[in-house]
């Protein structure tokens, strides 16, 4: 495995490690608070100190343009690169030092003097509390949206029985090994390395902030170290490190370091939850209304982003009445933006935790319950206005329980245990607009060039696509050399986020092989005087009767092809087998079973590579991961990775059961579905299902359960707290 | 982040250690597995950093029969494998065992986490439960102070800016003495959310360490009492040892309760 044998062996080659002659580096000053007005900014000691080459602020920056947002409003207030006149988030960007060295730019960022006024903060969606807007024209309601019509007042007056539940999606950390990184070189061509999962996208973020042709800009993707989704976007940082870079006439880099990673940088998840369902004495669910609150940050980075929530309100069942609303607030805090599932793991958390409840208030078996509601028919039409493509979801939860053993773990046992499983379904691919990518095919002298535009941040793209088109044109796949992640080599990509890499990036290479094989059948078939039904393509030679030619001597050739499909749904069945620590409600996994479809399955280590890091994922929400703030959005526990805790390889169960099932995408010509995101949406409802499972027999109430569960959240919500003073324990 | 700027000296004499100790502004590196990264978050400055890696004097542990004298380069895992023999050899590595991951006890000193004075670190609730005591040295001379004196505040000791932690001098256990620690923490190598250290003297009571459960590493002397009492030592321990401060993951009725169940876990382990 070319690709991953290099980055597994510490050979990879990352944005901090570029040699560039002459490059400065960056520091950034930042606010400590999470609401000010800016009164002034103090730079005379920083400029003065040694090696430092530039101090630039807002005032500096006026001929850049705003932020570009990928998924903000229509009515956008405007985001500056560093804040003018007042800081909306701690961590926020007020001023940037350039100095030859990162340690003597870090001595004169100490040395920059805020004058700041503070202002209320506002961390928590919703109007409630609020005495100061965050704009003065524009509501802290940033952007609200319906999908599907209401629920009728019948259906929940009817209904045999309606659950009400609320819960929190917690802010997370998205914490890629490598935090954001970026290098400049100006010059006609405006040259940007960066650690980024849309080179096209930042390009033309970058060409549309400084007014230039888009040719004048090549961005070059290094070997990256992760993503998650939250290197996407066109960061105001990188527009001021571009800026300094072509004021100053020389290379700029910036690291990202943890701290700024996990005070400034954008953050996932984030919602408050309302759901509700109704449903009849057998367990058929009549209605579902899921109602989001998301605290989207102080700028509108991913202000739509809890759509992705709202259209997957259904869920894997064949519901009437589906009706999801969302209103996006903007908080004092960094922006909310894309993590790992984006939407959908809050969606599957808030239907699978309501549909638990059902089944335990109805007394029913939580699979059997699933199995009657579950979409049989395919495609499927959703109220929210999903379509979804394929599927056998009872035969995914079939295979899950087999896995699970659900029965094994009832009975007598010495600690409180209990079974939780959750289904869900997804989307990948992405959205109207990315739902297209390009591929190419060259054959030179020496073999065959594929390119592609989606960008690796450390997925195995060389070795599953070099494969991909090899396969396709019979030749052995060290022939195949693929690029990627550079607009100067790529004209045209949308990147690899939203599980859409081999799906769509396959697709389209899949396509261009075919068409180089036509494209060589044709030449040959005119060298021969034949046509090109005449003539076979055969391991990378074209023959007809006794003449063949070596496609190599047809150089140089070249075919293109841009897919395009609808989204696809892959879907799962999770299941978790926990013990709680009854003293401490410390929550041990005796066992945990994934059950993913993604359609065809290219290279089955690579998906399940994807599912086993979604998975650390998933339980990095339901158990560990939480950014902690006080109400006013100012960070509470700022001891960097001591403090934001993360999953290693020592948090992962011992017994982790992961299985496919493949039901073909019928939207895709390689019958593939995105692998990328499953883990992290399947595991925190089913984690979180089987703790109530384990508590209720003890009288622990479900409802006080909220990620991540710590010891203390089970310990309360077995009563812990009740008995205390009266004998503990 | 990166630190401020520091001179950084490599002493190979106590003598010349302290020394450089009275400038102002002078810090001590040993592992530097607590210092480096309050020196990048800039939370704390050095004029000179003084590396104690080059004193042989601070090396190796010393069994006078009363006291075991643990030196100032001595690493937790050195303590890991075995470094101290009988009863208290096998708490101090035990105890070393749930300190963070192994890289960090490749590097990491028993007095340099003393001195950090970290709330939940094990080895202060070890120390403070053994009455172990420090051994400071400066230009003004040599003294020795218990580690319930030592250990002021968190992240505070009582030690002078001049001084040099160059050892902790531990009581040690008689033969047959029985010994268990347990702890509560979140992920394998996060810090401890509670630690309690257990020692069961053959006709001499037990001995009670907590970490975690107030602002320094404290003896349990309420559990011990409640213990030789037939008494529950977990409740005595919660309410009375147990002086816990407001964390967002873990409350003070959740804190005391903890510390009350490891302090029984420890003694049940040490049965």
């Amino acid at each position: 495995m070319r690709g991953d044998d290099r980055l597994t062996r510490g050979r990879g080659r990352y944005t901090a490690d570029l040699h560039v002659d002459g490059c400065l580096e960056a520091a950034f000053v930042r606010s400590p608070v999470p609401h000010a007005d800016l009164l002034g900014i103090d730079t005379t000691a920083a400029r003065d100190m040694p090696g430092v080459a530039a101090v630039l602020t807002a005032d500096d920056l006026t001929d850049v343009g705003d932020v570009p947002t990928m998924f903000g409003t229509d009515d956008s207030p405007p985001w500056r690169p560093l804040a003018a006149d007042r800081v909306r988030h701690e961590g926020e960007a007020v001023a940037m030092v350039v100095a030859d060295d990162r340690y003597r730019a870090e001595d004169a960022a100490a040395a920059v003097r805020l004058d700041l006024r503070r202002r209320p903060g506002h961390a928590a969606p919703g109007r409630a509390g609020r005495t100061d807007r965050l704009y003065p024209d524009h509501d802290d309601l940033a952007l609200e949206k319906e999908f599907g019509p209401p629920v009728a007042d019948a259906t929940w007056t009817n209904a045999h029985i309606v659950i009400d539940s609320r819960y929190r999606q917690q802010l997370l950390a998205p914490t890629s090994l490598e935090a954001r990184a970026i290098l400049v070189e100006p010059g006609a061509l405006l040259t940007v390395h960066c650690s980024h999962q849309y080179p096209h996208g930042l390009r033309t973020g970058i060409a549309g902030a400084f007014g230039l042709a888009e040719d004048d800009v090549r961005v070059i993707v290094p070997d990256a170290g992760g993503a998650f989704g939250s290197k996407s976007p066109t960061y105001p940082e990188y527009l001021a490190v571009v800026a300094a870079a072509r004021r100053l006439q020389r290379p700029v880099r910036w690291i990202e370091d943890r701290t700024e990673a996990l005070t400034s940088a954008s953050r996932g998840r984030g919602q408050d939850q309302h759901v509700r369902l109704a449903a009849d004495a057998d367990g058929r669910i009549l209605a579902i209304d899921l109602q989001v609150d998301a605290d989207i940050g102080a700028h509108p980075l991913g202000a739509a982003l809890p759509g992705q929530t709202a259209l997957a309100a259904s869920e894997a069942y064949a519901v009437g009445e589906v009706h999801a609303t969302f209103r996006s607030w903007f908080t004092t805090t960094a922006p909310t933006y894309a993590y790992r599932g984006a939407g959908r793991p809050e969606a599957a958390y808030a239907v699978e935790r309501a549909v638990d409840e059902l089944a335990a208030a109805l007394h029913l078996d939580p699979a059997e319950l699933r199995r009657r509601n579950f979409v049989r028919e395919f495609p499927y039409d959703t109220p929210t206005g999903r379509r979804y493509d394929s599927g056998d979801y009872a035969a995914c939860l079939d295979r899950c329980l087999e896995l699970l053993e659900p029965d094994r773990w009832r009975g007598a046992r010495e600690r409180p245990t209990g079974v939780g499983i959750a289904c869900y379904v997804e989307r990948s691919g992405g959205e109207p607009g990315i739902l297209e990518e390009y591929g190419s095919v060259t054959v030179d002298p020496s073999g065959f060039t594929a390119r592609v535009g989606t960008s690796s941040t450390g997925q195995p793209h060389h070795t599953v696509f070099a494969q991909l088109v090899a396969d396709r044109l019979g030749v052995p796949a060290d022939t195949v050399d693929l690029v990627e992640g550079d607009t100067g080599e790529v004209p045209e990509g949308h990147g690899t986020f939203a599980s859409r890499s081999t799906q769509m990036g396959g697709a389209a290479l899949a396509g261009a092989a075919d068409a180089l094989v036509d494209e060589a059948r044709a030449q040959a078939a005119d060298r021969w005087g034949l046509t090109a039904d005449d003539v076979a393509w055969d391991k990378g030679v074209l023959r007809a009767g006794t003449r063949e030619l070596p496609v190599a001597e047809l150089a140089p050739l070249h075919a293109e092809h841009r897919f395009t499909s609808p989204p696809a749904f892959p879907y799962g069945s999770y299941g978790a087998v926990v013990e709680i620590d009854p003293e401490l409600g410390a929550v041990h996994l005796l066992r945990l079973v994934a059950v993913d479809d993604y359609g065809t399955v290219l290279d089955h280590t690579a998906t399940h590579g994807q599912t086993l890091g979604s998975i650390a994922q998933g339980l990095g929400q339901v158990l560990i991961e939480g950014v902690v703030l006080d109400d006013e959005g100012a960070t509470v526990m700022p001891d960097g990775l001591l403090d934001y805790l993360l999953p290693t390889a020592a948090e992962m169960p011992r017994d982790l059961r992961v299985d496919e099932t493949a039901v073909p995408a019928p939207d895709n010509p390689l019958g593939v579905k995105g692998a990328g995101e499953a883990g992290c949406i399947g595991v925190p409802p089913a984690v979180v299902n089987a703790v109530a499972d384990a508590i209720r027999p003890l009288g622990g109430d479900p409802a006080r359960l909220r990620m991540p569960l710590t010891p203390q959240v089970v310990w309360e919500a077995l009563g812990g707290e009740r008995s205390d003073g009266e004998g503990r324990g | 982040m990166k630190p401020a700027p520091f001179e950084y000296a490599t002493p190979t004499t106590l003598d010349e250690a302290i020394a450089l100790l009275a400038t102002p502004g002078a810090r001590v590196i040993a592992g530097g597995q607590s210092l480096l990264q309050d020196l990048r978050w800039r939370r704390t400055s050095a004029s000179v950093l003084v590396d104690l890696a080059r004193i042989d004097e601070l090396r190796g542990v010393h069994d006078d029969g009363a006291r075991v004298r643990i030196g100032a380069r001595v690493r937790h895992v050195d303590l890991e494998r075995g470094a101290v023999g009988g009863p208290l050899g096998r708490l101090l590595a035990a105890t070393a065992g749930w300190i963070a991951h192994p890289p960090v006890r490749s590097r990491g000193t028993m007095v340099g986490s003393l001195c950090f004075a970290h709330p939940s670190s094990e080895w202060c609730g070890l120390a403070a439960g053994l009455d172990a005591a420090v051994e400071l040295v400066s230009v003004r001379g040599r003294r020795e102070v218990p580690v319930a004196e030592f250990l002021r505040d968190s992240f505070a000791t009582t030690a002078a800016a001049d001084e040099l932690a160059t050892a902790v001098l531990v009581p040690t256990l008689p033969d047959g003495t029985r010994v268990g620690v347990v702890e509560s923490r979140r992920t394998h190598a996060s810090y401890a959310h509670v630690a309690a250290v257990a020692a069961r003297v053959p006709d001499g009571g037990s001995r009670l360490g907590l970490a975690g459960a107030a602002p320094t590493g404290t003896r349990a002397h309420a559990a011990e009492a409640a213990l030789a009492r037939g008494e529950d030592p977990g409740a005595a321990a919660a309410e009375h040892d147990a002086d816990p401060r407001e964390h967002p993951h873990a409350s003070i009725p959740y804190t005391r309760h903890v510390a009350g169940v490891l302090v029984r876990r420890a003694l049940q382990e040490a049965a």
